[in-house]
């Protein structure tokens, strides 16, 4: 009796399995005004918009460039802090640290002592020092990159609001400003930080992030976010709900550019996505959907509005 | 057509093209995220209406990825609500059977709930999964229009039709 009612439940799911995938079929969205309507409309909006100012059209011509700048001191001060940092690097250096940073643009894999693969994004750096690696794998890290731990001891990385402990596993840390993001992809980290009061493990597929708020700051634990988490290293760029001010920054970091967005509230929140490669499709991803112009202005420098 | 001020017939035409081709894929795209018909209608003329504003720039090959691209900011910008609710419509059956009247009434208990649990699939599965089955594209031209891989789209398919799979063995 007991066998044969099992059997009729198990019977039962798969006539539900295929009668869902009829009806699957079946379905479409249902109907509004029509594409038909809806073209006519748009007609009537173009014809509107013609008629009034023109908004897309002369780009170039009409554009009036930004006054000159006192390039002089600039590049004076540019000087001296290129100076700084150059007997800073050499002062690490005799001490036995070991530093790798990035420029705009660029991406640099590091191999530490320990064979453990680093890869540091655009505009961040990296230190450890090479004395007694051996019995503290210690780095120190602003910016952003992706770590693949080499099992063995205790493995920190250090960053300017916090900790990462991990074990063997692989994880990715973003650590810009007063923010800061850490997905672990696998293994389990341990993610500790005094400033955001805060002592949390991470198993794998999940992460944790400090943003800024208006308010102050907040902290939230999210869930993999399918395989798009660690898109970075292959030059895809990902947001959900990200300020447009992050955003931007990153354009810059990658083009190597100066954005001036000085007249937009960059507040806004952006999803999408955007890749290295060609900086006018990146920028169209950004700016057309929310709905900002934007123009080159020189060079390396462009103008949103 | 002179009294288009600022644009070519060229111009409209094809736009025209890019219109029919999207439409409705992007109608419904915004309909799957909302459950909303209304919105749907207007959002998506609000997101042809920002591609014809920038006709001169836009790339082809990043013409897909925009238009989804707009229409998921338009929709957060639009629309904050959690819960979804579906009224998919049923395409009519031209097998011209009538059914007996309660199995008629079984049929549609069971389309109530099985509107309810697309509802209730994660926001990211659901959309890709609606994509799929209902506008019908293939993996790639998803893959394409979100920015994710193939494999991205795989993943969420699979998480979509599990979680099907256990609310119908569940419940009936």
């Amino acid at each position: 009796m007991e066998d044969k009612s099992r059997f009729s439940k198990v019977n039962e799911a798969g006539r539900q399995e295929e009668k869902f995938g009829e009806f699957m079929s079946s379905l479409s969205v249902p109907a509004g005004k029509g594409r038909d309507a809806a073209w006519k409309e748009i007609l009537q909006a173009i014809d509107e918009r013609g008629k009034g100012k023109k908004i897309s059209e002369p780009r170039l011509p009409g554009y009036r460039a930004t006054p000159a700048r006192p390039y002089i001191r600039y590049a004076a001060i540019a000087a001296s802090l290129l100076f700084v940092a150059f007997l800073a690097v050499t002062l690490a250096r005799f001490a036995g640290e070991e530093i790798f940073e990035t420029a705009r643009g660029e991406f640099l894999t590091i191999i530490l002592p320990d064979h453990t693969e680093v890869i540091l994004n655009s505009e961040s750096r990296i230190s450890y020092r090479r004395t007694g690696w051996k019995n503290r794998r210690l780095v120190s890290l602003s910016g952003e990159a992706y770590f693949n731990v080499v099992e063995g001891s205790g493995f920190s990385v250090v960053f300017q609001y916090g900790t990462v402990t991990v074990v063997g596993t692989s994880f990715n840390l973003y650590a810009r400003d007063s923010d800061f993001e850490v997905y672990c992809r696998s293994g389990s980290i341990l993610v500790e930080s005094e400033a955001a009061q805060l002592s949390e493990k991470l198993g794998s597929g999940e992460g944790l992030k400090r943003e800024t708020t208006e308010e102050g700051y907040r902290v939230t634990r999210f869930g993999m976010p399918e395989d798009k988490e660690i898109a970075w290293i292959k030059g895809e760029f990902y947001y959900e709900n990200a300020p447009l001010a992050n955003v931007f920054r990153e354009i810059e970091r990658q083009f190597d550019i100066n954005i001036d967005a000085s007249g937009v509230d960059l507040n806004r929140r952006y999803s999408g996505i955007f890749r290295r490669g060609n900086l006018e499709e990146a920028l169209d991803m950004v700016c057309i959907p929310m709905n900002l112009d934007y123009i080159r202005t020189g060079e390396r420098e462009i103008t949103v509005k | 057509m002179e009294r288009f001020s600022d644009h070519t017939d060229h111009d409209i035409e094809s736009f025209k093209e890019i219109f029919d081709a999207y439409y409705e894929n992007i109608r419904g795209f915004i309909y799957f995220k909302t459950g909303d018909t209304a919105l749907a209608d207007d959002l998506v003329q609000d997101v042809f209406l920002r591609i014809w504003d920038k006709r001169r720039t836009i790339r082809k090959e990043t013409l897909r990825p925009l238009l989804y691209t707009i229409a998921g900011n338009l929709v957060k910008n639009h629309f904050s609500r959690k819960k979804v609710e579906y009224s998919f419509s049923r395409k009519s059956d031209s097998s011209g059977r009538s059914e007996p009247a309660d199995f008629e009434m079984e049929t549609r208990e069971f389309e109530r709930l099985l509107q309810e649990t697309l509802a209730g699939i994660p926001e990211k599965s659901r959309i890709v999964f609606l994509m799929n089955r209902i506008e019908k594209l293939t993996y790639g031209e998803i893959a394409e229009s979100l920015g994710l891989s193939v494999k991205a789209v795989e993943k969420r398919m699979k998480t979509a039709l599990e979680y099907i799979r256990k609310r119908i063995a569940h419940k009936f």
